[in-house]
């Protein structure tokens, strides 16, 4: 009886030695057994994605990059954003978005360094005249749901990608295999 | 007491099981539970694959049927003797199977490249990662070329498209010229000390972006994972515009009632089109090959569609001490299970 329950348990103490030898495996493991931290971080990651919306709607509203500091995305999305904000300018126009209602769906952790989460976002938008800052577009509502990519660089949450779909399309299941490479 | 009774070699039913135990501890920790962090690219890459799983499936199948006899009292007839005994067998391949573990742990290499139908690639060693220190020649690169001919897809009775593929392949590495690799996504092909196989394919569908004028701004073939119909995924005209565009693809839309009736298409290919720009969705809608999408002042379309597949290619001199040590295994336990009435006599 004895041997019965030692051997097993010998088994198990060197599956979990092997398991934890790859590395990132105790800070995983710590991460996923504790209930606080997991809260801290789903908090960290809720700011994040707050003041990445607001932070867009001012850029958008001003043209101006103050904030781009603490604006926590990756330099794609930056780029893209800018771009935008850019080619409206040229244009003779303003994009003026305005963020109505932020709801969190959902936050999930791949790896304690990498999350994603779920956000349905109501958005209304109108364009102005770069000038006059007088309305020339009827105000439009922008129902979308939002799914987030995150990854922890130097201590903090920021926004690697994300995709946009509409308000009641299913949302189809986020490619792990290839978040994993970000 | 018979349980604990040393019966192979030294191993006992018991220990037997405490192996296959451990394995399956190992799979369920890294493979399932997440908790050690992400899947592991290591040894494990090797060992917590279905040869090797058949393998330790075969050692508990054994170690059961031999506890099950020595309970019973039956086998404690069966003579030791024999270099090829069931249970020489099973050790035999138990070590085959260490050993081919060890090997691959500290040679295999492994890396993969998309090509899209017709597209050649040249294999060089910085696409491949050897996970490994050592460097010599059991873990050269793969030389030479690899070219796509044509992708075929496999079509179930209804019409439908399978998550099976077959390509056919060229590849110039060998020294005897070009090699005709017929590569499918069931099982891999061997050729000049490599493993290819299809390890992911999908549709690339041809797109253009035009500006008002309809002058061609850029267009390209962008590989996406279109595959089952219904799946989406996006890409972008990178530098050029900030939008992305997500992309849904059915090879024929009277399979798809659904999205037959909102597009209103009846029968063919059919996409549907989302283009979003940053967090503003401009355009969403059905659209045939080459329709012209209207958003922000431009124009997209999808037309000509190809496949693409993912290749993956595996130099690992451990599977063939592996594989061999998994058969023998298999042996050994089907010889336990299935033992003449003779033997128990």
């Amino acid at each position: 009886m004895k041997t019965a329950v030692i051997m097993p348990l010998t088994g198990l103490i060197f599956a979990f030695i092997g398991a934890f030898m790859q590395p990132g495996a105790y800070d995983s493991f710590r991460f996923h057994t504790s209930p606080q931290l997991r809260q801290n971080e789903t908090e960290a990651v809720k700011n994040t994605i707050k003041l990445f919306s607001s932070s867009v709607a001012g850029f958008y509203a001003t043209g101006y990059v103050a904030g781009l500091t603490q604006f926590p995305a990756d330099n794609l999305i930056r780029r893209r954003i800018f771009q935008d904000i850019r080619n409206w300018e040229q244009s003779g126009k303003k994009l003026v978005m305005d963020r109505d209602k932020l709801t969190m769906r959902e936050v999930r952790f791949i790896t304690p360094e990498l999350a994603v989460a779920l956000a349905e976002e109501n958005w209304f938008s109108v364009y102005q005249d770069r000038n006059t800052r007088r309305q020339i577009s009827e105000k439009r509502a922008n129902l979308i749901v939002v799914r987030y990519y995150l990854k922890k660089k130097w201590g903090r949450w920021v926004v690697i990608e994300y995709e946009v779909h509409q308000q009641g399309d299913k949302i189809p299941p986020f490619p792990v295999s290839r978040v994993l490479k970000w | 007491m018979v349980i604990g009774r040393p019966v192979i070699s030294g191993l006992s039913g018991r220990t037997w099981l405490t192996t296959a135990g451990v394995y399956l501890a190992s799979y369920i920790l890294l493979q399932y539970s997440g908790l050690p962090g992400p899947r592991p690219e290591n040894i494990m890459r090797v060992l917590h694959t279905w040869p090797a799983m058949t393998g330790v499936a075969a050692l508990l199948l054994a170690g059961v049927s031999r506890s099950y006899a020595l309970r019973s009292g039956q086998d404690s007839a069966v003579p030791g003797g024999g270099r090829f005994t069931r249970g020489r067998l099973s050790l035999w391949g138990m070590l085959l199977f260490g050993a081919g573990l060890l090997l691959s742990s500290l040679t295999r290499i492994e890396g993969s490249v998309t090509l899209s139908e017709g597209q050649e690639v040249s294999l060089s060693s910085g696409g491949f990662d050897s996970g490994t220190l050592y460097r010599r020649s059991f873990s050269k690169e793969p030389e030479g070329s690899l070219l796509v001919a044509e992708v075929s897809q496999f079509i179930s009775d209804k019409g439908r498209a399978k998550r099976m593929y077959e390509a056919g392949a060229l590849y110039s590495g060998t020294g005897k010229g070009p090699l005709d690799l017929r590569l499918n996504s069931l099982y891999p092909r061997f050729a000049g000390g490599f493993m290819f196989e299809i390890k992911d394919a999908g549709y690339s569908p041809h797109v253009f972006l035009f500006d008002p004028a309809g002058n061609m701004i850029d267009n390209f073939y962008a590989v996406l994972q279109l595959s089952p119909p219904g799946a989406e995924d996006s890409f972008r005209f990178d530098r050029i515009i900030p939008h992305t565009i997500y992309l849904k693809y059915y090879p024929e839309a009277s399979l798809f009632p659904d999205a037959a009736a909102a597009s209103g298409i009846k029968s063919g290919p059919l996409f549907k089109v989302r283009i979003a720009r940053n967090l503003d969705v401009v355009a969403d809608r059905y659209a045939a090959p080459d329709d012209a999408v209207y958003f922000d002042k431009l124009v997209f379309s999808a037309g000509d569609m190809r496949k693409w597949v993912e290749v993956r290619i595996v130099r690992d001199p451990g599977i063939y001490l592996l594989f061999p040590g998994v058969i023998l295994m298999v042996i050994g336990a089907l010889s336990h299970l299935l033992k003449s009435p003779e033997s128990l006599a």
